[in-house]
């Protein structure tokens, strides 16, 4: 199996990184055990969306949702050349994969927030993959690179199981050829989208409902300052304009209806 | 950490406490052969099923156990103060960090992957790994234990067992994290309880039963009475097995492979009435299976 490197835009790609962080540091700072608790429900809630994203995907080109499915053409992880993924098993049931160089990592690291980098880690992945596929998709992430102790990596590992014992009838149709004898098999991957402005207002959007529903209005106004902060630091007019537009209930909509 | 370890043992006493765990893994290999390669798809979900029930056990008992003697529920108490068995000695590993909230390991030589491997089995032992860990340590942790598995020796590329676990305050409720972290429990007085275990051969007959008993459940839940039918023929055959083992072990100690032998080197009693845990495990006759297919094979196979 071959894989393209996906197009990537790396300045959007850091301005994520770096939005997602400032705002995890802004909650953790001001907000401790509770903030860290809206970080990853942000987080799950922005995993979950680009997994159900993804399954729509696949399924509007009429593939099965299965691990070689959502990899070939793409995968969640962080993108472009700056990446260096070494993909060691892609198959319908397991997906293993190396990342030796991070971005999104190398942001996290220069802004000396190593653990709360890994919560994005910790959260993404579990949401994506269960939302695309199905609860019962088993994700271990190991061998962390943000990890700074007397490791002996510096590299991460996600090894993702789909197992058809695991799952129900539905779901084996859903996810695997063999499991539906009517399908017509289609080869062609079908690549995954990626925006990384429109992730970044994703993110923000999450941060901003799941801080309104654990912490209320005044963490709301506190994120919105970090953010405005940030994407000004940054110089992302776009994202400026976005903080400024949006209600509670216009980031709610962005959340549920968001493409790419 | 007294009590734990095999300690200051003779070779002949350290080779039956390694039999213990060894016909364990006889054992599950057997009965997952029995029902991956006999039960078709619905096999495989059983012996899944069963691997994650048999998980749910003893991280129930162990939580249960900590619990009542107010010991604090997180990533060293599991493996300190909730070990269920002792540890071994051919068993190598690496501990890079452990904390309340992760523990960062590597295993490097596993006697039971040597042992899934000796029963051709490697592929179910693969299976067992991606199931135990997950459902066991998970449930410990009140559901919110995440395991991160991402290589075992039992996968035919990897070297080793590479497990990072994370056990963070966020995930859990308020009172789950007073019982599980002392920081959010500021009354708490550390109970300095120590794990006294059963001597091993006790230790690994509950966990024989109890492995044996989940495939039989599972077994007869997702394949009827061909799945019992498929349980009885493995037990027979992993008794021949046992035979065979235990035979080339007296040889190799010159002994007599007498009662006396084999009641040392095996975990569960021969006498199935002297072993009080068939009361509890008794559903589907399980006592009475192991009694005809384990336990009078392995005398008639050895003549006792």
């Amino acid at each position: 199996m071959s894989f393209k490197k996906i197009p990537c835009d790396d300045r959007a790609q850091d301005k994520f990184a770096k939005l997602y962080i400032r705002l995890a540091m802004a909650l953790d700072e001001e907000f401790d055990l509770n903030g860290c608790i809206v970080v990853r429900n942000a987080v799950k809630l922005y995993g979950k969306t680009l997994g159900g994203l993804r399954r729509n995907q696949l399924v509007a080109e009429d593939r099965k949702v299965n691990l070689k499915t959502m990899t070939k053409g793409g995968s969640p992880l962080p993108c472009g050349l700056r990446t260096d993924k070494e993909w060691l098993r892609v198959e319908t049931q397991e997906m293993w994969v190396n990342v030796s160089t991070c971005p999104l990592a190398e942001v996290w690291k220069s802004e000396d927030a190593c653990k709360l980098g890994e919560m994005y880690c910790e959260e993404f992945y579990n949401a994506y993959y269960k939302e695309a596929a199905t609860d019962k998709c088993q994700v271990n992430l190991g061998q962390r690179i943000t990890y700074w102790g007397e490791n002996i990596y510096h590299r991460c590992r996600l090894s993702v199981y789909l197992r058809p014992a695991n799952l129900n009838a539905e779901q084996r149709k859903a996810a695997f050829e063999e499991w539906d004898t009517s399908y017509k098999s289609k080869k062609e991957a079908v690549p995954e989208k990626y925006d990384y402005d429109a992730m970044t207002k994703l993110m923000y959007a999450c941060m901003m409902r799941c801080a309104q529903e654990e912490l209320g209005q005044e963490c709301v106004e506190k994120m919105k300052k970090a953010s405005l902060d940030c994407a000004k630091s940054v110089q992302d007019n776009s994202l400026v304009g976005f903080i400024c537009d949006m209600t509670e209930e216009s980031l709610r909509d962005f959340v549920v209806t968001f493409d790419m | 950490m007294s009590g734990c370890k095999f300690g200051a043992l003779t070779r002949y006493q350290s080779a039956s406490a390694e039999f213990h765990q060894d016909s364990w893994c006889f054992l599950y290999s057997y009965l997952a052969k029995a029902l991956y390669e006999r039960g078709g798809f619905d096999g495989e979900v059983a012996l899944r099923d069963a691997i994650r029930r048999y998980a749910h056990d003893r991280a129930h008992t162990v939580r249960k156990r900590l619990l009542e003697n107010n010991v604090k529920i997180n990533v060293p108490t599991f493996f300190i103060e909730g070990l269920d068995r002792p540890n071994e000695a051919r068993y190598r590993n690496a501990v890079f960090q452990m904390n309340e909230e992760e523990r960062y390991q590597e295993v490097h030589v596993c006697t039971f992957c040597e042992m899934f491997v000796k029963c051709r089995a490697k592929h179910l032992g693969r299976i067992y790994c991606e199931e135990f860990h997950q459902a066991c340590y998970g449930t410990f942790g009140f559901e919110k234990l995440r395991v991160n598995l991402t290589r075992t020796l039992t996968q035919e590329t990897e070297d080793l067992c590479s497990f990072y676990l994370t056990y963070r305050p966020e995930y859990l409720t308020e009172e789950e994290r007073r019982l599980s972290f002392k920081k959010y429990d500021p009354g708490y007085v550390d109970p300095h309880y120590s794990v006294k275990l059963p001597n091993i051969k006790v230790c690994y007959a509950i966990l024989w039963i109890k492995i044996y008993y989940y495939m039989l459940e599972a077994a007869v839940d997702h394949l009827g009475e061909k799945g019992k039918d498929y349980i009885a023929g493995a037990l027979r055959e992993c008794a021949v097995f046992h035979a065979e083992e235990l035979t080339k072990l007296a040889l190799s100690y010159e002994r007599k492979n007498d009662k006396e032998f084999v009641e040392t080197f095996l975990p569960m009693l021969l006498d199935v009435d002297q072993e009080p845990m068939w009361e509890e495990y008794s559903k589907n006759d399980a006592k009475k299976l192991i009694r005809i297919c384990f336990c009078e094979t392995l005398k008639g196979e050895l003549g006792l």
